[in-house]
């Protein structure tokens, strides 16, 4: 990929690769480490992208792909999430219990959860990303949901 | 505020701090991917055949490197995974080759051999999932999955593909893979050989493993029973 169009990749999608691999990760410093080898398999990437939306997609399934391939080697390394320790300073109280809240949830739920509320995907388009059937997805968020709403009470609605 | 506000509210606040730079990645391309390397050969080194007698024979990929050069070690060189699979009494997997030409077909080959034959190969690959592909089992995706292989027009695998195991992450299938032993000298009249092929593709793992045989070699339980039988895992 040429320097222009890479850099303004990262300018636009280091946030979200980095959001989507702290999901599947629950891992600050394993999402930091997920940002450096998805871009450089970007670097490496020598077919052009259709789109903007080809590339965020491509990005979005590579960032799964690198964060399943760590999340083996860490449980080989027994290395303890570090989510807790890390925690970003957020504006309201209530939005810090629910990042705890969602990083503290199985790793199948949190990136249904990330694609599903803030990359706006489809539950559809999730199965296909993440080689799931839909309504794996659909109860995957189901699940979700329920344990959000026990953990944070008023400030999750019902769906 | 509804959960979808409140999400996008929350996580919009969450910010990476790693320095990606393009001047970084262009000077590390200049060295050596050592990582990858030590990783296949280590993983040569280990490759094991085990219970080759009695029972399921397991095996490790990748198993060699003959074909991986410093760039294609990068982009296929996997975390090693493996392979189970219930061979037919007196078959073997080797890297040790007994057809030279054997050893240079895909990414890392592994000979099947049978009273000092070789009768076959398998091999590996990973494969990468299309947001606007089907989904997994649906129409279309095995193709999606085996994309490589199956646009091929030398060694051509989508033929009479039939699935014979599957879960929610993975399939297996016998097919049977269209071989063209001239191909490249320009005739449109080139014979056209079918050999037996199995397929199975794993989405946790995101690799497949691919096997052609010598016609003839196995009857059709045996092929059946090597199919049903092959498993990916770490």
């Amino acid at each position: 990929m040429e320097k222009d169009a890479f850099d303004a990749a990262v300018g636009r999608y280091q946030d979200m690769v980095y959001r989507v691999a702290l999901h599947a990760t629950a891992s600050p410093s394993d999402g930091e480490d997920a940002v450096q080898e998805v871009f450089l398999r970007l670097y490496t990437h020598r077919k052009p992208f259709d789109s903007d939306e080809h590339l965020r997609r491509w990005l979005i399934r590579v960032t799964v792909n690198v964060c399943k391939n760590m999340l083996k080697q860490r449980w080989r390394r027994q290395v303890p999430l570090d989510a807790v320790a890390e925690q970003p300073a957020f504006d309201r109280p209530a939005e810090g219990e629910l990042y705890a809240a969602v990083l503290s949830l199985p790793e199948g739920y949190r990136t249904v959860l990330d694609l599903y509320y803030y990359e706006g995907l489809s539950t559809a388009e999730i199965g296909k990303l993440l080689g799931l059937k839909q309504s794996a997805v659909t109860t995957r968020l189901s699940r979700a949901r329920a344990i959000l709403k026990e953990k944070l009470g008023e400030d999750w609605q019902d769906e | 505020m509804n959960n979808k506000e409140f999400y996008q509210r929350t996580f919009s606040q969450v910010h990476s701090s790693a320095e990606i730079r393009w001047e970084d990645y262009a000077m590390e391309k200049k060295h050596i991917s050592r990582r990858a390397v030590i990783l296949l050969a280590a993983a040569a080194a280990a490759v094991l055949l085990m219970g080759a007698a009695i029972g399921l024979t397991r095996f490790w990929f990748p198993a060699t490197t003959p074909n991986l050069t410093e760039y294609s070690a990068k982009i296929y060189g996997v975390e090693p995974f493996q392979v189970s699979i219930q061979l037919p009494q007196g078959c073997t997997l080797s890297t040790d080759f007994i057809d030279p030409a054997h050893a240079t077909q895909g990414w890392s080959p592994v000979e099947l051999q049978m009273d000092g034959k070789a009768v076959g190969v398998m091999d590996y690959n990973i494969f990468e999932l299309y947001p606007d592909g089907p989904a997994i089992h649906e129409p279309g995706f095995y193709r999606m999955v085996y994309n490589q292989i199956m646009l091929n027009v030398q060694g051509n695998w989508d033929n009479d593909y039939t699935v014979v195991r599957q879960d929610d992450v993975s399939e297996n299938a016998l097919t049977k893979v269209a071989w063209i032993k001239d191909y490249g000298n320009g005739r449109s009249d080139n014979e056209i050989t079918y050999l037996p092929g199995i397929l199975a593709y794993n989405t946790d793992l995101m690799v497949y493993v691919n096997i052609w045989v010598e016609d003839g070699v196995f009857t059709e339980e045996e092929l059946e029973s090597m199919a049903v039988s092959l498993n990916l895992s770490r």
